[in-house]
C-alpha cells in the first residue's frame, strides 16, 4: 500500500473496466499466482464457447472443452512475459489466436484431448450456460476459414474493436476506451464498418466457392 | 451500382448495423422486402450467430476485481524470489527464496524438471501432509504447497544453521556431551513423529540441521511412512543405506527402532567422524551388520564417557529386539547421562579451587585488553520509570528486571548465562523461542533476551529475592564458540529446561518463577565474579582475538 500525496492534484480516475484486465496482466507477468487464476476465471466463458465452435464434433463435450479451455490458458500464461498485451482486446486477440493455434495442432497429435472420442457422442454435453450452441447450426469450417481470413485483413486497431464487441459482446463505451477511440459512438462505427468489410469479403469468398 | 444493388448494399448494412447493435434481426421480413444474395445471407446469418453466440460472456471479464480480490490483497505480491541453491537431491532441489507475501525467508523445495513422475509427486505431497500434521520445536515447519508450471513447491522454514555432516566435516567430531544433547533434541522429534503413527525412515546427518542458535531441527520427511503397515508388505523401504537398520535390509517393515538405530549411527558418526558399518555398497554394509556388532565407541574415542557408549551400543544392536524400545526410551536415558555429568562437572568445579585463581587470572589479562570487535554490551535493570546500567558490585533485588543491551559491529554469536550463589548455572541466551537468535544482527541495539512467545513481545530476566549475589557473563565472537555450546548444551536455557531454572526466567513464564522463589539459596559475604565457577569457563578464550568476555557480580 502507498499513502497518497495530500498535495498533488488528484488522478484521473480510470476507467476500472479496462483497466482491469490490463491490471491482472500486469501483475501476472510479475508471478501473481492469484491474478493469474481470476484473469483465467474472466476468460474462460468466452474462450469455451470459441474452442466449442471449433473443436472437432466429437470432441465438444464439455469436458473436452474444458480441459481444451484450461490448456489454452497454461499455455498462454506461461509465455505471457514475452508479449505486451495492454488490454482487454489485445489480449483476446492473443488468447483466441492461441485457441486456434491448439485446435490446428489436435489434429496433427492424436491423443492430445484425452477424452476426444472417449466417449459416446449424445453424452457430450454443451459448455455450461451455452444451451444449444447457435455457432452448431451455421458454422463450418468453411465459414470459419472465411471469417478468420477477412478478419485478418482489418487494421489492428478496427480489428480488435470487432472481436471485442463480436466474441465478447462487450459495449462500445468499453471498446471505444480500449481500442482508443474517441467516443462510444466512434466504436460503434468503426465497428460496424468492419462488420461490412468482413461481411462483403465473406461474400465474395462465397461467390468464388459457388459452382 | 443498380438500384437493386443499392437496396441490397444498404439492406446488409442494416442487418450488419442491427447485429453489430445486438438487436433481433426478423429474417423473413428482410429478404421479403430486398431478396439477397445467398452469399450474403450466408455470410450474414454466420456474423448473427457469431454475435448471438457470445451473448454475455463479457460480464465476467468486466467484473469488478474488489468482488473477488479484496482491495487490501490487490498489492499483495506473491510468489518466491529465488536467492540461492542450498542443495539438490536425487529428485529436488532446494533453494533459499524470500516469500514476498509474507516476507520471510523460506527453503524452497522444488522437485527436479521432468522429475515429476507420480511416484515423485505422491512422495512430495506426502512430505507436505505429514510435516503439516506434526508441531514441534525440533521438526522444520512446512509453510505452503504449490505447484508452478507444473513443478511442486514446498515452501519450508528456512533453518539457519549447518546440517550436522556439514557442521562434522568442517570442526570435527563433537563432544559427547553435545551429541547427547542434539541426540536428546531428535529423539523428542522422533517420539512425535512415532506418535502420530510415522517413522521418518531417514534421520541421517544430512537431514539434521544445527541452527546458528543451537536448536536441532529434523529435515527430509520423503521417505517417512505409516508406522502400522502390513507385515507382508515388501515394498522398497527408503533411505540411506548406512543409516538404514539391519532389518530393512531383509525387507522388514520399519517400526520406531528403525529410527532409534538410524540416531545410534549418528549419534556415532558426529562423536567419532566414522560410521559404525560401512561399505560401498548397501551389500556391504548390510553385511558388515551381519558379520559383527558395531565397534564400541571407546574404540575410536577412548575418552568416550562409559554411560555414552553404552547408549549408542544399544541402539545400535544389530537384534531390534535389544535396542531401545522406543524413541522416548533412548532419549530418557540420554537425558540421565547429561544430568549426571552436569552434576559431575559440578562436583569437579567446586574442589578446583586453584584452576579457578589461574582462571581469574587469565580472564583478567583477557578483560583489559582491547578485543578486535566493537562491541557495546550493558546489563540494565529495567524499571518502568527507568533504565539504570549496571556495574560490578551494584545492588539488585528481587522483582526487578533485567536486560543485555548490546550491539556490534559485525554479526556476533552472543552467550549469556547466569550463576547464582548456590552455584547453579543456566543459559539465558539464545533461547530457542525468542528473537533474536545467533548470529545477532549488527548495526542496531538488542535487548536480550529479546522477543518471545506467545506474541513476540520484549521478554526480560527476572531476579527472585532468594540469595545475596548473582553473576554474570556475556561471551560473543565472530563466528560460534563451541566451548560455550558445549556449557549450553549441558547447563540448559530456562525455557528448555527440565530442572527448574535457578533464578532467571522471561517474565511470562509465572510457573517457573514460583518455583525459583522457593529454592533456598545460601548466603554470599562477597559479591567478586572471580568466585564464580563461571569465571572458569572463561579460562579458554583468552587466547582468542575474535572473542569478547564481559562479566558482571550483583549484590543482593
Amino acid at each position: 500500500m502507498t499513502s497518497s500525496d495530500p498535495g498533488a492534484p488528484p488522478p484521473n480516475p480510470p476507467i476500472p473496466d479496462v483497466l482491469n484486465t490490463a491490471d491482472l496482466l500486469s501483475r501476472v507477468r510479475s508471478g501473481d499466482e492469484g491474478a493469474r487464476d481470476e484473469l483465467f476465471r474472466r476468460y474462460r466463458v468466452p474462450l469455451e464457447r470459441f474452442l466449442h465452435g471449433r473443436l472437432p464434433p466429437a470432441a465438444r463435450g464439455v469436458l473436452d472443452t474444458q480441459d481444451a479451455t484450461q490448456e489454452v490458458c497454461i499455455k498462454v500464461f506461461r509465455s505471457l512475459e514475452r508479449f505486451d498485451h495492454r488490454g482487454i482486446g489485445s489480449f483476446w486477440a492473443y488468447l483466441r489466436q492461441a485457441a486456434m493455434n491448439w485446435v490446428r495442432d489436435l489434429a496433427k497429435t492424436p491423443g492430445k484431448l484425452r477424452r476426444a472420442g472417449s466417449l459416446p457422442e449424445e453424452t457430450h454435453a454443451q459448455p455450461a450456460g451455452s444451451g444449444r450452441s447457435p455457432l452448431a447450426e451455421v458454422l463450418t469450417g468453411e465459414d470459419l476459414a472465411a471469417f478468420e481470413a477477412a478478419v485478418g485483413k482489418l487494421d489492428e486497431k478496427p480489428r480488435l474493436a470487432l472481436l471485442m464487441r463480436l466474441e465478447l459482446d462487450l459495449d462500445y463505451k468499453v471498446i471505444a476506451a480500449d481500442c482508443g477511440y474517441p467516443s462510444p459512438d466512434a466504436a460503434r462505427m468503426a465497428v460496424t464498418r468492419s462488420l461490412e468489410r468482413v461481411a462483403a469479403e465473406m461474400s465474395r469468398d462465397g461467390e468464388r466457392e459457388e459452382p | 451500382m443498380t438500384a437493386n444493388e443499392r437496396s441490397r448494399d444498404d439492406t446488409v448494412s442494416d442487418l450488419l448495423a442491427a447485429i453489430a447493435d445486438g438487436e433481433e434481426i426478423d429474417w423473413e421480413a428482410a429478404s421479403r422486402d430486398t431478396p439477397l444474395r445467398e452469399s450474403d445471407l450466408r455470410s450474414v446469418r454466420f456474423l448473427a450467430a457469431l454475435k448471438r453466440a457470445s451473448s454475455g460472456v463479457g460480464e465476467a471479464i468486466l467484473e469488478d476485481p474488489t468482488r473477488v480480490l479484496p482491495k487490501e490483497a490487490l498489492p499483495l505480491e506473491t510468489g518466491f524470489d529465488i536467492l540461492h541453491e542450498l542443495g539438490a537431491g536425487a529428485h529436488g532441489r532446494v533453494f533459499r527464496a524470500h516469500d514476498r507475501a509474507l516476507d520471510r525467508p523460506v527453503a524452497l523445495k522444488v522437485v527436479k524438471d521432468g522429475g515429476l513422475g507420480g511416484e515423485v509427486r505422491e512422495r512430495f505431497v506426502r512430505e507436505a501432509r505429514i510435516l503439516a500434521s506434526l508441531e514441534h520445536p525440533h521438526i522444520v515447519r512446512i509453510h505452503s504447497i504449490d505447484e508452478k508450471e507444473g513443478k511442486l513447491r514446498l515452501g519450508l522454514e528456512h533453518v539457519e544453521g549447518r546440517t550436522l555432516d556439514r557442521l562434522v566435516r568442517e570442526d570435527g567430531p563433537r563432544a559427547p556431551d553435545e551429541a547427547a544433547r542434539i541426540g536428546i533434541d531428535l529423539l523428542d522429534a522422533l517420539e512425535t513423529i512415532h506418535a502420530a503413527g510415522l517413522i521418518h525412515g531417514d534421520v541421517k546427518p544430512a537431514n539434521v540441521m544445527r541452527e546458528d542458535g543451537g536448536r536441532v531441527v529434523l529435515l527430509d520427511f520423503g521417505v517417512a511412512r505409516e508406522r502400522v503397515v502390513d507385515p507382508e508388505d515388501r515394498t522398497p523401504v527408503g533411505g540411506t543405506p548406512v543409516v538404514m537398520a539391519p532389518e530393512l535390509f531383509a525387507g522388514e517393515a520399519p517400526d520406531a527402532r528403525a529410527d532409534v538405530f538410524a540416531v545410534g549411527v549418528l549419534l556415532f558418526w558426529i562423536a567419532t567422524g566414522s560410521w559404525p558399518f560401512h561399505g560401498e555398497t548397501a551389500t556391504q554394509i548390510h553385511s558388515r551388520m551381519e558379520e559383527a556388532p558395531a565397534p564400541p565407541l571407546p574404540s575410536l574415542l577412548p575418552s568416550a564417557p562409559p554411560a555414552f557408549a553404552s547408549i549408542v551400543a544399544r541402539a545400535l544392536a544389530v537384534d531390534k529386539e535389544r535396542r531401545f524400545a522406543s524413541a522416548a526410551e533412548m532419549r530418557d536415558a540420554l537425558r540421565r547421562f547429561a544430568t549426571r555429568r552436569v552434576r559431575r562437572r559440578r562436583r569437579v568445579l567446586a574442589v578446583a579451587v586453584s584452576l579457578v585463581v589461574a582462571g581469574l587470572a587469565a580472564l583478567a589479562w583477557h578483560q583489559s585488553r582491547p578485543g578486535p570487535i566493537d562491541l557495546v554490551a550493558s546489563l540494565i535493570r529495567s524499571d518502568r520509570e527507568q533504565d539504570v546500567r549496571l556495574e560490578t558490585g551494584d545492588r539488585v533485588r528481587g522483582g526487578q528486571s533485567l536486560v543485555l543491551e548490546v550491539e556490534g559491529d559485525r554479526p556476533l554469536w552472543v552467550y549469556v548465562f547466569n550463576e547464582d550463589d548456590a552455584g547453579n548455572m543456566i543459559c539465558l541466551f539464545p533461547l530457542d523461542d525468542h528473537r533474536p537468535r545467533n548470529p545477532v544482527p549488527p548495526g542496531e541495539r538488542h535487548r536480550l533476551p529479546g522477543l518471545g512467545p506467545p506474541d513476540g513481545t520484549q521478554t526480560t530476566w527476572e531476579l527472585n529475592d532468594e540469595g545475596s549475589a548473582e553473576f554474570f557473563l556475556m561471551v560473543a565472537s565472530t563466528e560460534p564458540v563451541h566451548e560455550v555450546e558445549a556449557l549450553r548444551a549441558v547447563v540448559g536455557t530456562p525455557s528448555a529446561s527440565t530442572e527448574p531454572a535457578p533464578f532467571l526466567r522471561p517474565d511470562d513464564l509465572r510457573g517457573v518463577e514460583r518455583r525459583l522463589r522457593e529454592q533456598t539459596v545460601r548466603a554470599r559475604a562477597a559479591v567478586d565474579f572471580e568466585g564464580s565457577r563461571l569465571a572458569r569457563v572463561t579460562g579458554g578464550l583468552v587466547d582468542r582475538r575474535d572473542v569478547v568476555v564481559r562479566t558482571w557480580a550483583l549484590a543482593k
